[in-house]
């Protein structure tokens, strides 16, 4: 299954103060600098929307978010233009993403984040509806690529009980490396992962 | 792998399934480089397919303007504007009437294709923003697979018809205006005499006279609900307006007939259009509304032409067929009424019950407005939504040019359920249709013509006005705040108490935002008079105007005299002596935030307004049909590639009858879509005539038309269908050199 989109969101750690207002001056400097990856186009403030996407960077590639969905406030990266040949290569590009963005964001803004959860939603219902037989064809590929990445064990559950939603999966490891290993482990292509 | 088209193909009404195969072809065209740059704009503005600021592959960062590397590099999808550029898509959402089913589509597309935001707009429209041009057929195809569509919502032609989001609950009603809006919705969509207009063209329906909700006097045709008593029996029907219109000046709709029945409207709706089309200014978009036409023409003499127009239209059933579907028009309430039962009335109910719950006029029963802050809800809120409306309400769900949603036929007992399960999902705000429900157009955010931040301002206004709501003085409550990001318009500013709209003003070397303040405009009496244009003042100190306009109101104001009237009252010199002190702009080493805009970190540029694509292309009539035909015989490639002969073969005979119809219908419009028609017109106009004669093949690519229109194949074979689409490409070319050389015209 090779989808159109996908999203990853890294959580913020819960002890974080997150103030919305604060990131749009970020996203705007960010663009001015060239500071992430691909191309990057414009800023949107949905902050008045309750549990909303937050403030986006908007990119081509793909969008950079200070997101609120669910009432938890993390980064989430969305990946648009799936350029990959396989779930897996197309879900470690877009953790690694992530992760680039959220500790640039937290250096500037104090936020911190928990590597160690991660939720990947897959945005295409065409190819990835929400339904038993999805999460049967994904679980061994992304239980792969995470016990590749994380330390100890790794658990992964449906994460959207509609099935109205998107096709989405929680990620969560026992025990995170250290950022400088992560980011390591998700710039190799998975078969060079040890 | 599967695809959306093979999924839905059993599930499209073949209307819409054709014309999206259509536009799919028009990509693929345009990719080619094989489709003018104009006519691809005009056709995908004509299917809701609208630029975004920064699609001409630039944007202002703030310190200096930065050129935006899209990969698609050189490949346009109009004058100036890149293909891989985000873009909008625009829904029509027919009198603002949504369905349970549609509510879900439309979560998945903002999921799927947008940013997971669907805005309401304030035509009752739903846009999707930050969507891939590349998305859109797919995107088109799930919508009509629920039966919605975005065809014409936006280009030069009939945009979402509107109507009073109340209709059919209302107490002041003449009758449900709601059936005869989607009934003319439906029989304009695509309507050949729709097709050929300068500019855009705006409809709205209203049941009664002395509320706003249908506005139909800011319309290009409005129909207000009317009935008559003849010969003992009550009949139905409207007082048509014309000519009004928003914009940088507005304008009052002018009465064009007291009473057409409606036996007469379809008729009439289309000789307005057919005259519009004939008649209006088609070169200079700045004065192209039919608001010019009738200041040119005069009313009286509008009128003469229109039932000159109105005899002459050929027959079609399908004016009056809606009229027997009528009786069978009803809400259908999930439950039955029943009466409300509340004891100890919490505070927070208490407030949102008196401005978001409207008694219907059908006792035990309530409209509940699903106050929207800035038009927006998240994707996962629509599914909430959908939920919601499927426990208490059904289909009943209804947009709003005010940005919200109404869930109708709420049986009174649900109430307080129903206000906690709104609240769970963060739509359980007050305030609905007061002060603090501020509407707002897309301005900068989003808009290529924006000049300054509408929803940044309507954002910073509503936060401040809720933090105070508990202790606003009543008399400014019901005040209403609309926001547009420039003159034109579209948060309706000028119908507002008060309206703002962007501008700027420089200071040294920087340019500052402003918003010029437009006081006293009027909501009521379906957008009964306009408001005033005071003077513009920096963004920065909009909020602390509001609060000395809205506490010298309070102070000033004789009993019950309204706003409007005080106002009038006060007089533009003293109104503006009183803004006077907020118009000063400091230096920018003194205060360098007003130099920014609302909601937008950056040092403020008017660098990035483009070319607004509200008015759309100006492409001539046959330069869009005969695009149509070029995609039909595209789409004939492809089913050749298929080794589909039969498809091929159909295909290209349909581009042939196509590009044979932009031809007649440049002389004849009412040539109609049947084959024999098409023929026999042709053939009268262009062939014995011989004006499509080409200088050596003579009519030589004309017979291969006759040929294949008298003989169809008795069986499609590889080489026939391989030879009727190589002939069906020189016969287009043909009809392209005859239109030339006939009329002189290229494109455009």
């Amino acid at each position: 299954m090779l989808p159109k989109r996908l999203s990853v969101k890294i959580f913020a750690a819960e002890d974080s103060k997150v103030k919305p207002a604060a990131i749009m001056p970020v996203f705007q400097h960010w663009i001015q600098e060239n500071t992430l990856e691909g191309l990057l186009i414009d800023v949107v403030d949905y902050k008045h929307v309750h549990h909303g996407p937050g403030i986006i960077l908007i990119g081509h590639e793909g969008d950079y978010g200070l997101d609120f969905s669910e009432g938890r406030a993390g980064l989430l990266f969305t990946l648009k233009q799936n350029r990959y040949e396989t779930l897996t290569e197309a879900v470690r590009e877009s953790f690694r993403l992530a992760i680039v963005a959220a500790e640039k964001l937290s250096a500037e803004t104090g936020i911190t984040f928990n590597y160690g959860e991660a939720k990947i939603t897959v945005l295409d219902r065409l190819n990835a509806p929400n339904t038993p037989e999805t999460f049967g064809t994904v679980e061994a590929q992304l239980s792969n690529f995470a016990s590749r990445v994380f330390d100890g064990d790794v658990s992964i559950t449906n994460a959207n009980a509609d099935p109205r939603d998107p096709f989405a999966v929680t990620i969560q490891a026992e025990a995170t490396p250290a950022i400088e290993t992560l980011l390591e482990k998700l710039s190799l292509s998975l078969t060079s992962v040890s | 792998m599967t695809t959306w088209k093979e999924v839905l193909q059993d599930r499209l009404p073949e209307d819409l399934a054709h014309e999206i195969d259509i536009f799919e072809g028009q990509i693929e065209l345009r990719k080619q480089g094989n489709l003018d740059e104009k006519v691809f704009a005009e056709t995908r503005l004509r299917r809701g397919v609208y630029g975004q600021r920064y699609d001409n592959g630039f944007r202002h960062d703030g310190v200096q303007t930065r050129e935006l590397n899209f990969p698609s590099a050189d490949l346009t999808k109009g004058p100036n504007t890149i293909w891989d550029a985000p873009g909008m898509q625009r829904i029509k959402i027919p009198f603002g009437g949504l369905t349970i089913d549609q509510l879900e589509v439309l979560a998945e597309l903002a999921d799927e294709y947008s940013d997971g935001i669907l805005h309401i707009t304030t035509r009752q429209d739903v846009q999707l923003h930050y969507v891939h041009i590349d998305d859109t057929p797919d995107l088109m195809r799930r919508l009509a697979s629920v039966d919605m569509t975005t065809l014409e919502a936006c280009g030069n032609s009939v945009r979402n018809v509107t109507s009073c989001p109340l209709s059919g609950v209302c107490h002041d009603e003449q009758f449900d205006v709601s059936p005869y809006s989607k009934a003319l919705a439906y029989f304009l969509l695509g309507h050949d005499d729709v097709q050929d207009f300068g500019r855009k063209f705006k409809i709205a329906f209203s049941g009664c006279e002395q509320h706003a909700c249908g506005l139909v006097r800011m319309h290009d045709l409005g129909l207000l609900a009317r009935t008559r008593e003849v010969d003992g029996e009550i009949v139905r029907g409207f007082t048509v307006f014309v000519g009004g219109g928003l914009g940088t000046v507005p304008h009052q709709a002018k009465v064009l007939i007291e009473f057409a029945t409606e036996a007469e409207i379809m008729r009439l709706a289309q000789a307005i259009s057919r005259v519009f089309a004939a008649h209006g200014e088609k070169q200079n978009r700045n004065r192209a509304r039919i608001k010019f036409l009738i200041a040119e023409l005069g009313i009286d003499e509008f009128r003469r032409l229109v039932m000159e127009a109105y005899e002459s239209l050929p027959h079609d059933d399908r004016w009056t067929d809606y009229i027997d579907e009528l009786p069978h028009w009803a809400d259908q309430p999930l439950k039955g009424p029943s009466q409300l039962q509340i004891r100890n009335i919490p505070d927070d109910f208490r407030a949102w019950y008196q401005t978001n719950v409207y008694q219907q006029r059908q006792d035990g029963y309530s409209t509940v407005t699903v106050n929207l802050p800035l038009g927006d809800f998240t994707s996962k809120q629509a599914y909430q939504l959908a939920d919601i409306a499927r426990q208490y309400v059904g289909d009943n769900i209804r947009t709003t040019v005010e940005q919200n949603l109404v869930l109708r036929w709420v049986s009174n007992e649900d109430l307080p359920a129903l206000f906690e399960d709104l609240k769970a999902i963060g739509l359980g705000d007050p305030g609905a249709g007061t002060i603090v429900d501020v509407t707002s157009c897309p301005g900068t955010d989003t808009c290529k013509l924006g000049i300054a931040s509408s929803r940044g301002l309507s954002g910073e206004l509503r936060t401040r006005l809720i933090e105070k709501s508990a202790n606003l003085p009543d008399a400014i409550k019901d005040l209403k705040i609309k926001v547009s990001g420039c003159f034109n318009s579209c948060g309706q500013h000028h119908i507002a108490d008060i309206g703002f709209f962007g501008n700027s003003r420089r200071k040294g070397n920087h340019k500052v935002p402003h918003f010029q303040v437009v006081l006293g405009g009027q909501w009521d009496d379906n957008a009964g008079s306009f408001g005033l244009a005071i003077g513009a003042v920096p963004a920065k100190r909009i909020p602390d105007v509001l609060d000395i306009i809205t506490d010298r109101y309070v102070g000033d104001r004789a009993a019950d005299e309204s706003f409007q009237a005080w106002i009038e009252r006060l007089g533009k010199k003293e109104v503006r002596t009183m803004l006077e002190p907020f118009m000063d702009i400091p230096e920018f080493e003194a205060d360098p935030t007003f130099f920014s805009d609302w909601g937008d970190s950056r040092i403020y540029s008017i660098d990035d307004i483009g070319v607004g694509e509200c008015a759309g292309e100006v492409v001539s009539l046959f330069s869009m049909e005969i695009a149509k035909a070029e995609s039909e015989h595209f789409d004939s490639l492809l089913a050749l590639d298929a080794h589909d002969y039969e498809s091929a073969d159909e295909k290209a005979y349909n581009a042939m009858l196509l590009a044979a119809r932009s031809l007649v219908r440049t002389q004849y419009l009412d040539v109609g879509i049947d084959a024999d028609s098409i023929v026999e017109e042709f053939r009268t106009r262009f062939y014995d005539t011989k004006l499509i004669y080409d200088a050596f093949a003579g009519g030589k690519f004309a017979r291969y038309m006759f040929s294949r229109h008298e003989k169809p194949p008795v069986e499609a074979t590889k080489e026939g269908a391989h030879q009727l689409v190589e002939e069906a490409q020189l016969f287009i070319e043909n009809i392209h050199s005859a239109e030339q050389r006939i009329n002189g015209v290229i494109v455009g």
